[in-house]
């Protein structure tokens, strides 16, 4: 009987292909979209997977990793002294603008990191050595400022596009910073390109203030747990102190509570969930209507109510899983192209497809409910009023 | 000295029915205490003008609507006390229906729309269409099996209804005005094929008609009228006297 359920919704063309449509469509929608919003979520939280450090030390009002209060000096000395801390490194993180050979200008992220122990230090180099940072005048470009930094720029002999070589020179608040390393990183929120030097020389090229020192980041011993090292920091200087994972949360959610992103991606998202449910919903409607006479007749020889809704069921949660697996190929399609130009963002977590599989199989739940709603009141005895 | 003729062993039994629809204004009394025999080995014809209660009477016969007051036996069991779920069943493996616009369903094959009451059933899908295929032959389609019913002249398609009817050899057969949707020659042929293939001493069959042409393949006929029998006619003798000579 089910074969024949089967059968039945896939010979009448027109509907499937309506019922298949609108959830493909309302999958692309939401995988795509929901997609989209983590990739730019992700982008808030770029500081934090380009300086890895399993504690992250701030001011006490500091929300999240892309804002800038101050801290002293003094309180990197402050967190090594606490019970459990293995180190305790300063970090510098400011806005500052490159100034190219040709005079123009770009924003690029200034990152300092402390100068004998590296931490902080990006993880993976393209080309040139870590090391090289120790030389006088000396920066670390990651990939996405190697283009972007020689943009207008004429291109080098054998480069078909401008590109930034090791030993290239720009300038930064008129002083000299010399290229002696590429780095892979992940890309920040404002789309400007981190630039790694050591925390003196960063402190150099940043405009003077009363306190530079962005953030302190610490690691706990071994065998100490990082939150409660964090909490026992946080307890002893009064500072803010969180684990990595925890700092990612507050900056993401401080994106979500101060930006529309997620009422502009919500929004979709919830367009995709409506379309479908209107689409899917009202063509399988239509389908059991038109079916009904025929449904009537299989009552009458007797097929149950459990199994016409089971009939009804699994041509629902097919059609819903078949709009789920075209939508999820057409949003891999989508992530191919962005994974190749990095715009836009683009970042699918396992949950995202599952939770939409949820929720196509809900609507399609629905659809199927409104269908067994009407079969299970049907009488059999319709079959003889024609 | 010679045995008396064996007496009919009643099939489905109805007793003082009664059955009404709506409310208020649009209360309709159908059914005013109608009481009617169907017997094993019989074709027995239930006719009346439109708005009698014929369709009405064949629906609780069959077990897909129940009475509102009498008693339902259809093989000895109770259709007016049984549960929804065991008359589902009972029509299942011992009803065959045919009805007016035929049911088939448009998206399978005439093979597979046979095969439906062996399905429901709990036969395999193989079984169950070959099955299917032999009584495809029965009813002279057999080189057609793999169309579909909208391929079919009105005709042949009530021929495929016929066979998914009698594919599960059911004990009673139940044609809801199985010629009025076909032209006079198709559905003489329809009846002769009805007669031909579902005489059974061990089957009923009941046919609700309004069509005068197919009383002659009556072995009974009752006539109802106002929700009520009003008139039982047995033997080709007395139909034929009655309904089948030139002055009626």
């Amino acid at each position: 009987m089910f074969r024949l359920a089967l059968k039945m919704l896939f010979g009448d063309h027109g509907k499937y292909l309506m019922l298949i449509s609108g959830l493909t469509f309302a999958s692309l929608l939401m995988i795509q979209q929901a997609g989209v919003f983590c990739g730019l979520m992700s982008w808030t939280f770029a500081s934090l997977e380009n300086m890895r450090a399993p504690i992250w030390v701030t001011d006490a009002k500091l929300e999240q990793v892309n804002d800038n209060k101050p801290l002293r000096d003094t309180d990197v000395f402050r967190v090594r002294s606490v019970d459990g801390v293995a180190w305790s490194a300063a970090l510098y993180q400011g806005n500052l603008q490159a100034r190219q050979i040709d005079g123009t200008f770009k924003q690029i992220q200034l990152v300092g990191i402390d100068a004998t122990t590296f931490a902080g230090a990006p993880t993976e180099m393209l080309e040139g050595n870590l090391e090289d940072l120790r030389l006088p005048n000396t920066v670390i470009i990651d990939d996405f400022g190697r283009d972007r930094l020689a943009e207008g720029l004429p291109p080098k002999p054998g480069d078909t596009k401008s590109r930034v070589h090791l030993g290239d020179v720009f300038e930064l608040n008129d002083r000299e910073a010399r290229v002696v390393g590429i780095c892979k990183s992940a890309r920040s929120f404002m789309g400007t390109p981190y630039v790694f030097t050591t925390y003196d020389r960063a402190l150099g090229y940043a405009p003077p203030q009363r306190k530079m020192m962005s953030f302190v980041i610490a690691a706990p011993l071994p065998g100490y747990d990082a939150a409660t090292v964090a909490r026992r920091i946080t307890q002893d200087t009064g500072l803010r102190a969180v684990t990595e994972a925890e700092f990612k949360n507050s900056t993401i959610w401080w994106y979500v509570r101060n930006t529309g992103i997620p009422i502009s991606f919500g929004t979709t998202v919830v367009l995709g969930v409506i379309v479908g449910m209107a689409i899917a919903g009202q063509t399988f409607y239509t389908f059991v209507l038109e079916n009904l006479k025929h449904l009537g007749a299989l009552k009458a020889m007797g097929t149950s109510n459990a199994k016409l809704c089971g009939m009804l069921m699994l041509q629902s949660f097919s059609v819903g899983a078949i709009g789920f697996g075209l939508g999820c190929l057409m949003t891999f399609f989508f992530a191919l192209g962005t994974l190749k130009k990095q715009q836009p963002p683009f970042y699918l977590p396992w949950q995202v497809p599952l939770g939409v599989l949820v929720v196509i199989m809900g609507i399609c739940l629905f659809a199927a409910l409104l269908g067994i709603i009407k079969v299970a009141r049907l009488e059999p005895a319709i079959v003889f009023r024609t | 000295m010679i045995a008396p003729p064996p007496q009919p062993q009643i099939a489905a039994r109805v007793t003082d029915l009664d059955k009404s629809f709506g409310a208020t204004d649009s209360y309709v009394h159908v059914l005013k205490g109608s009481t009617l025999n169907a017997y094993l080995g019989e074709m027995l014809l239930l006719i009346g003008p439109s708005g009698c209660g014929k369709t009405t009477l064949l629906s609780i016969l069959c077990g897909t609507l129940k009475p509102d007051a009498g008693e339902v036996l259809v093989f000895d069991q109770p259709l007016h006390t049984m549960k929804n779920t065991a008359i589902t069943k009972f029509r299942a493996q011992n009803i065959g229906f045919v009805f007016q616009q035929f049911n088939l369903i448009p998206t399978l094959t005439i093979t597979e729309n046979v095969a439906v009451p062996l399905l429901i059933n709990g036969w395999s899908t193989s079984k169950a269409e070959a099955a299917a295929r032999a009584m495809l032959e029965r009813v002279g389609l057999g080189d057609r099996h793999k169309v579909k019913p909208g391929k079919l002249s009105g005709g042949q398609q009530q021929r495929v209804a016929i066979a998914r009817a009698l594919v599960h050899n059911p004990r009673l057969l139940v044609c809801d005005e199985p010629t009025s949707a076909l032209d006079k020659d198709t559905g003489m042929h329809i009846m002769e094929l009805i007669r031909e293939i579902t005489t059974d001493a061990n089957r009923a069959v009941i046919i609700v008609t309004h069509d005068p042409r197919v009383y002659r393949f009556a072995d009974r006929i009752s006539e109802m009228e106002d929700g009520r029998i009003i008139q039982e006619t047995t033997g080709k003798a007395d139909i034929k006297a009655r309904y089948l000579s030139d002055h009626h």
